[in-house]
């Protein structure tokens, strides 16, 4: 086997066990329409500093 | 046949002219290049005929020129002019009948500018003649195969010598005829040539063409290639075919790898949990034991028609801080218009996410807003049934991979595809279904 074929069917056998690797832990698969910039707690003094809208 | 005590050279019992004797033992005519007087080889070069004048064909290469074709040294010993002629168009090319002592004889044919080796082929074919008559009234490309190879038809070409000069094997005359059907492989051409008496079978490769002719003594080659040939292969990487299979068996991994995936679907953590209107807003907790896996929380909601409601969840985690947020509509609707009753339906939902450490999170679900239609309305929340799945996987990595390999296998088969039709381009078989065969390999 060339240099060529080595290469592709090397560099194909990592890429696909990282692709496996991924699907396996679920990476990939999370909902992208969480919202995590929520406030903590009751979000601060919100009536006195009152350049926060 | 001549004697094996022929001699070297002679003069042209017509005119005077010194001839080289350079052919084998099977020559059995030599016509004179200066007078074109037609000597019968085998019965001492008496004068058989006399050819009017003929046009030269074009051609660097004459008489007595040697070099190595395909590593084995010959020597031309005679020339042969052709002229095709149909629908108003002609072309022409030129033989050169070549000989090796330890080869005997070949065709080093120049046509279309290049150098192409032609040799008898004595081993027969599958099926063992391919006539005119079979490719008109064949419904499909003829083929045959040789040698483990197969070759589909290309084309038939009728044509006449217009010119002769030096030692043949047998004894061609000017205005002498020939059917050729030729058939092209992967890497050579088939003919089955007819003339009045003779069936021949040949097979014709393209060598190297710059070391031919260096071989002949040309430093490059004196004319320049017209066009593109169908045995070149100029363009075709060496790895092609390989990268084409290599790349549809990782497509196929991928794809079986992304069904495997999207099996696995995980260990239920909360089994379906049907809320009521009276339950809502509520707290579940969800009990992860699998840091970094998938957790797969699924949504129902029992909606009437043509009603929705919008689902808030927040997650927190272990250490009760929020993680996320997020809010999805829940709905049903259907209906009537000019194309008949429709439906509509999204009473589903589902929140994938991966916890980053086992421990109990809780989900804080609500229902806030609820609707008839396009609009708010006051109505109570309609029951939701909520399950909870974690240690799942996602078929989404394997499937984009299986989907870059197949772009990779089926650009690189389709370019293969463009060059074989280009190649076949040149065939005069017309087919509405037309195929490109000959490539079995």
């Amino acid at each position: 086997m060339n240099l060529v074929r080595t290469v592709f069917v090397v560099s194909s056998l990592l890429v696909s066990s990282g692709a496996a690797y991924l699907g396996y832990m679920g990476i990939g698969g999370e909902s992208l329409d969480t919202d995590r910039s929520i406030r903590l707690g009751s979000g601060g003094n919100t009536f006195q500093n009152a350049n926060v809208k | 046949m001549k004697s094996a005590s022929s001699p070297a050279a002679i003069s042209c019992p017509n005119c005077g002219a010194g001839l080289n004797v350079l052919g084998g033992g099977r020559v059995v005519s030599q016509i004179c290049g200066y007078c074109s007087s037609e000597l019968d080889a085998v019965a001492g070069y008496r004068v058989l005929s006399k050819f009017a004048e003929m046009p030269r064909p074009e051609t660097p290469l004459k008489i007595g020129d040697s070099g190595k074709v395909l590593g084995v040294d010959h020597q031309i010993i005679g020339i042969l002019g052709w002229r095709e002629e149909a629908d108003g168009k002609s072309w022409d090319w030129t033989d050169h009948l070549i000989y090796s002592p330890t080869h005997g004889y070949s065709w080093l044919t120049l046509e279309a500018r290049r150098l192409f080796l032609t040799r008898r082929w004595r081993q027969g074919t599958q099926p063992g003649w391919v006539s005119e008559i079979a490719v008109e009234t064949s419904t499909s490309r003829p083929q045959v195969r040789l040698a483990g190879q197969s070759y589909a038809y290309y084309e038939t070409s009728k044509a006449r010598i217009t010119f002769a000069e030096g030692e043949f094997t047998w004894r061609p005359h000017i205005g002498d005829r020939a059917t050729t059907i030729t058939l092209l492989g992967s890497d050579a051409m088939l003919s089955f040539t007819e003339t009045g008496a003779e069936r021949e079978v040949e097979r014709t490769v393209l060598p190297p063409q710059t070391a031919l002719w260096q071989s002949f003594g040309f430093a490059a080659a004196p004319v320049r290639a017209l066009g593109r040939h169908p045995l070149e292969t100029i363009g075709e990487p060496p790895n092609e075919r390989f990268l084409i299979a290599a790349a549809a068996a990782f497509a196929g991994l991928g794809l079986l790898l992304s069904a495997v995936f999207a099996s696995m679907s995980g260990h239920q953590i909360l089994p379906p949990t049907r809320l009521s209107a009276a339950q809502l807003p509520v707290e579940l907790p969800l009990e992860v034991d699998q840091a970094g896996r998938l957790t797969v929380v699924n949504f129902r909601g029992d909606l009437n028609d043509n009603t929705w409601a919008w689902l808030e969840v927040t997650v927190s985690d272990p250490d009760d801080q929020p993680m996320f947020q997020i809010g999805r509509e829940l709905g049903r609707f259907s209906g009537h218009d000019s194309d008949g009753s429709w439906t509509e339906s999204y009473e589903g939902s589902q929140l994938r996410f991966r916890p980053e450490e086992p421990g109990r999170y809780m989900m804080e679900i609500d229902l806030p807003e609820r609707g008839i239609g396009e609009t708010t309305a006051t109505m109570p929340p309609p029951p939701l049934t909520v399950s909870a799945r974690a240690g799942a996987a996602t078929a989404f990595p394997t499937l984009g991979l299986a989907t870059l390999f197949a772009l990779i296998g089926g650009g690189l088969f389709l370019r293969r595809s463009l060059r074989e039709k280009e190649r076949w381009s040149g065939s005069d078989w017309e087919d509405e279904d037309t195929d490109a065969g000959g490539d079995d390999d």
